[in-house]
């Protein structure tokens, strides 16, 4: 700046001549306190902290979510701690009361067209980055555990997935298993080592099916049949339910349990449950991917569409199945 | 001391303007003057009066909140009173007050900014400010009705706001007083632009206008391309509860998502339109307390820009887990949106390098902000990738991520802002130990408020739940949360102490207490009727610096000012012109005798260093003594 402004030396500035060290002095400081913080704040997440992070890894789509967390965590980390350090040393080196220099007006004082450019290269660079690592873990592991609507792009391929549909109302959801003559209950119960593909669907409002430790979470819309497809691994155990979309004053209540058992458990309860209910499932309204909301709106009960070529399950084109047990 | 010669020389020499065909109308004190100007001073005032009270009306209401979730298991407000509480606390929060107090700002700077005596249409002006309070009074009456105040969040997602699933006015009453508040922002929308476009001094260009009036002016398109898909959704949702419409009714053929798309292709727009404003405050005040001019100036419009353009096409990503969404789309125009905004950030950044940083309260606000914001920022950019979108939407993750945008991004660098231009809009200086004590305790606050709520959301707590379960493993942190919020309430009380002390006694300082540089610094303070009696030659964007510093003008940059320095060094060298540069003792021919330039290098420290710029002899001093 003094080679601009003909400033005359100042004391108390950095370097003690009031005109400072050149800018790559300015750099080099800041870049070396920079990378002394980051590489063990960045080791250490990686290594403490990463491997506690939630979800946790009881299904495909929650351990492929607990990895991004902690990589965008370890992209944070730098980026938060640049502009700390930055700050701090700005508030030190430039301070006005401390001596700092006069009024700046040199030629890079409004604009330095390489360094702008290098920056707008570089923060594309990490966004596209960002994009591609984040579509990568889209699409790769079918669809992530989110919703993809009636037709899912994203699917497990070949593989048998267990089919179970999600029914939200105010203030509990209810379970429907279509490949084993379509019971309903409230328990969600669903084998390990398996992919799931859950339907999610609404009776009145829309409300949204989260299973917090398998990583899944579609809304339900009502007259919209959303699949979420996950893979369960080998980790036995209860998972927490919630509903993640305000659905009225009961929204919070909507709070529940299911469990993941060993295969040859869940066929056991699942041969078990259809007999037993048996006779309420003959009561239950035929299955079907969407529901039409009962007339009166939300007082519970819900109709399968069959007639009605305007209903809103045939606009948004599901079909019906045939459920064989 | 500059010669003029060392001007560039595409520059325009204003000639001086003198408005004296202006002739005042009366100036009516007190209730008559807030209830019938047309000045957009006053309006502006009344906007931002009007919008702050209507910030603590919802912060009361976020104690509340946070009374009720500090333990679980709790019963301090019913599950209806804590969905309308956070309901209109968010609908306050960013229709009422965000939004409102940004068009008050707007309203009393950008004219003056942009060298005008008032806005384009000032009885319209008067309208928007009218129709706003209106929308105020509207959505605080709901609380009256015999069904209470709208409970179905601030995005209203159908079908819960269906009247069969709401029932009763209390929704009704939201519905109009959102819209009240969208029209005012239309009007005051069509008002800003035409004022920038067609009322601008000679001599300011687009390019020289200051990166606060760039940013309103942003906005003010936003506003006219967010806002009427907000009034039309909210016809449509009128006529659905009252006209026996179906738009929404799925039991009817109609579409819910269809609510979730017109909503959010307002919504993301909305939160630039609560945040551009705000980052045009910044730039003005980081700029002003480092002593230079905006690191690239060009850059930070056409950032402005193109953040405005890519906010139209970011909408669905409320939306990942609707299933109606084509996710890699809109997952790369969010992530786009990141770069624009890291080019602010780096110039904010790039303003403070070698730059001379006083720590007066506004820039401590604004660094408060920079902190916060990038938090925020970051949590955006993780939430726009579909498979975290995934784990935390609608979660507290999402709650701690908006507020650091919101309350650690746009009301910090309001409050910045508040304490910059209080000598513009009141002639006096807010005390400088209070501001301090209030921002600090606002820091603190705020950070144990909301940093917590990450972690909540990680562990599973969604947002808009009126209290959990003690199971559930949230109880430690929701206290935090709540002593944070208590704190951060607290830092209202030395900030208001301090305004009510600075109105009843605080000391006159001049036009220029900050040193400031554009053209409101040149005005009385506060502002005569019609603004200006002189406007200094305007030949970059900051006139008023370029007035008081004529031996620092405003540089262009590139090629020419690199010779153009180097032309200087030698002259300093050779002891030409060197004079001036040492600052206190300056003499210049455009300076002489008003007293409006003085060092800075020299141990000015916070506290204490601008007196010396605010001579009592003000204003007037410029009118005479001036090229
Ligand atoms: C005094 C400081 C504040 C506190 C303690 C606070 C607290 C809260 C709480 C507890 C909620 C409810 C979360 C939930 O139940 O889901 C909430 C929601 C919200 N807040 Fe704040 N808040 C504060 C300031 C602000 C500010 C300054 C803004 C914006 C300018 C804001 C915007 C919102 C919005 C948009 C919502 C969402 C409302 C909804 O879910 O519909 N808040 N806040
Ligand atoms: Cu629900
Ligand atoms: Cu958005």
């Amino acid at each position: 700046m003094a080679e601009t402004t003909g400033t005359a030396p100042q004391p108390g500035g950095p370097g003690g001549t009031g005109i400072g060290p050149p800018e790559r002095h300015h750099f080099l400081w800041i870049i070396g306190i920079w990378v002394v913080l980051v590489v063990p704040a960045d080791l250490i997440f990686w290594f403490v902290g990463g491997p506690h992070m939630p979800p946790g890894t009881m299904t495909s789509s929650a351990a492929g979510q607990q990895f991004d967390f902690n990589v965008l965590t370890m992209m944070a980390i730098p980026v938060v701690l640049a502009v700390l350090v930055y700050e701090g040393y700005a508030l030190t080196t430039w301070r006005a009361s401390r001596g700092g220099p006069e009024p700046v007006t040199n030629a890079n004082s409004r604009g330095n067209l390489a360094i702008q450019t290098a920056f707008i290269g570089v923060s594309t660079a990490i966004v596209l980055g960002a994009f591609i690592f984040g579509t990568y873990e889209l699409v790769a592991p079918a669809g992530a555990g989110g919703g993809e609507g009636p037709d899912a792009a994203w699917t497990p391929g070949t593989h048998s997935v267990l089919p179970i549909q999600v029914i939200a109302q105010q203030w509990k959801f209810t379970f429907r298993y279509p490949t084993f003559g379509g019971f309903e209950t409230a328990d969600l119960v669903i084998p390990a080592n398996s992919w799931i593909a859950f339907h999610v669907t609404s009776l009145d409002v829309i409300h949204s099916f989260w299973a917090y430790q398998l990583g899944v979470k579609a809304d339900a819309n009502p007259g919209y049949d959303n699949i979420a497809y996950t893979k369960t691994t080998g980790q036995l155990g209860n998972f927490t339910i919630r509903c993640a979309e305000l659905c009225g004053i009961w929204h919070g209540a909507m709070f529940d349990t299911g469990q993941v058992m060993s295969v040859p458990a869940f066929k056991a309860w699942a041969a078990a449950t259809e007999i037993k209910l048996a006779a309420a499932t003959k009561l239950l309204p035929p299955f079907a991917w969407t529901y039409i909301p009962d007339a009166n709106g939300a007082d519970g009960g819900y109709y399968p569409d069959n007639e009605d070529p305007y209903s809103p399950v045939e606009m948004y084109g599901a079909q019906k199945v045939t459920v064989t047990p | 001391m500059t010669l003029l010669e060392e001007r560039p020389p595409e520059r325009y020499e204003a000639p001086e303007r003198r408005l004296t065909e202006v002739i005042p109308a009366p100036k009516n004190k007190g209730i008559l003057a807030y209830l019938t100007s047309t000045d957009h001073k006053q309006i502006g005032i009344n906007y931002m009066v009007t919008s702050f009270t209507m910030f603590l009306i919802a912060g009361a209401m976020a104690i509340l909140m946070r009374v009720q979730l500090a333990v679980p298991n709790n019963n301090f407000v019913s599950l209806t009173t804590y969905n309308e509480l956070f309901t209109i606390h968010g609908t306050i929060m960013l229709f009422l007050f965000l939004g409102p107090f940004a068009f008050g700002t707007a309203n009393y700077l950008v004219p003056i900014q942009v060298g005008a005596p008032d806005m384009a249409f000032p009885r319209f002006n008067a309208f928007s400010y009218w129709l706003f309070l209106g929308g105020c009074i509207t959505l605080l009456s709901s609380f009256l009705t015999s069904s209470g105040a709208a409970q179905w969040g601030w995005f209203a997602y159908a079908p819960l706001t269906e009247w069969i699933h709401s029932p009763g006015p209390g929704g009704d009453l939201w519905i109009v007083g959102v819209a009240l508040a969208a029209f005012s922002s239309m009007f005051t929308g069509i008002n800003l632009i035409t004022t920038v476009f067609c009322l601008r001094a000679p001599g300011m260009v687009m390019f020289r206008m200051p990166i606060f009036t760039w940013n309103q002016l942003v906005t003010a398109f936003l506003v006219l391309l967010a806002f009427p898909v907000l009034s039309a959704d909210l016809a449509l949702l009128w006529a659905d509860r009252h006209l026996g419409t179906n738009f929404f009714n799925p039991a009817r053929g109609g579409q819910p998502i269809l609510w979730q798309d017109l909503f959010w292709f307002f919504g993301h727009p909305e939160v630039y339109i609560l945040a551009l404003p705000f980052f045009g405050m910044a730039t003005e005040i980081i700029s002003t307390f480092s002593r230079k001019p905006v690191f690239g100036y060009k850059g930070m419009v056409f950032a402005t820009l193109s953040i405005g353009g890519l906010s139209m096409g970011v909408w669905a990503h409320h939306m990942y887990t609707t299933g109606a969404v084509l996710l890699p789309f809109f997952t790369i125009m969010t992530l786009l949106i990141s770069v624009p905004t890291g080019i602010k950030f780096f110039n904010w950044i790039g303003t403070m390098f070698r730059g001379s940083v006083r720590l007066d309260s506004p820039m401590l606000f604004c660094l408060g902000f920079l902190v916060c914001f990038l938090l925020g920022g970051f949590t955006g950019i993780m939430l726009a990738l579909p498979p975290l979108d995934f784990q935390l939407h609608d979660t507290y993750f999402v709650v701690a991520h908006f507020h650091y945008v919101l309350f650690g991004g746009s009301v910090f660098a309001a409050f910045g802002a508040i304490h910059y231009w209080f000598p513009k809009f009141t002639g006096k200086k807010l005390d400088e130990r209070l501001a301090k004590i209030t921002f600090v305790i606002m820091f603190i606050g705020f950070n144990l408020c909301f940093f917590p709520q990450h972690d909540l959301g990680l562990r599973g707590m969604q947002r808009r739940i009126a209290t959990y379960p003690s199971s559930a493993g949230w109880s430690f942190l929701n206290m935090i949360s709540s002593i944070g919020a208590f704190i951060l309430a607290f830092s209202m009380l030395p900030f208001l102490i301090n305004v009510w002390e600075t109105l009843r006694k605080g000391k006159k300082v001049g036009p220029n207490p900050w040193d400031g540089m554009t053209l409101e610094w040149v005005t009385e303070s506060p502002p005569i009727p019609h603004n200006f009696e002189f406007i200094p030659p305007i030949r970059s964007e900051r006139p008023v610096w370029d007035l008081n510093h004529p031996d620092h003008p405003t540089l262009p940059h590139g090629k020419h000012a690199r010779e153009m320095a180097r032309e200087r060094r030698e002259a300093a060298m050779a002891g030409v012109g060197a004079g001036g540069a040492l600052g206190g003792s300056a003499t210049g021919p455009a300076t002489d005798g008003d007293g409006h330039v003085n060092g800075h290098g020299n141990g000015d420290s916070p506290g204490d260093g601008n007196g010396s710029n605010t001579p009592g002899d003000g204003g007037d001093g410029f009118g005479g003594g001036s090229p």
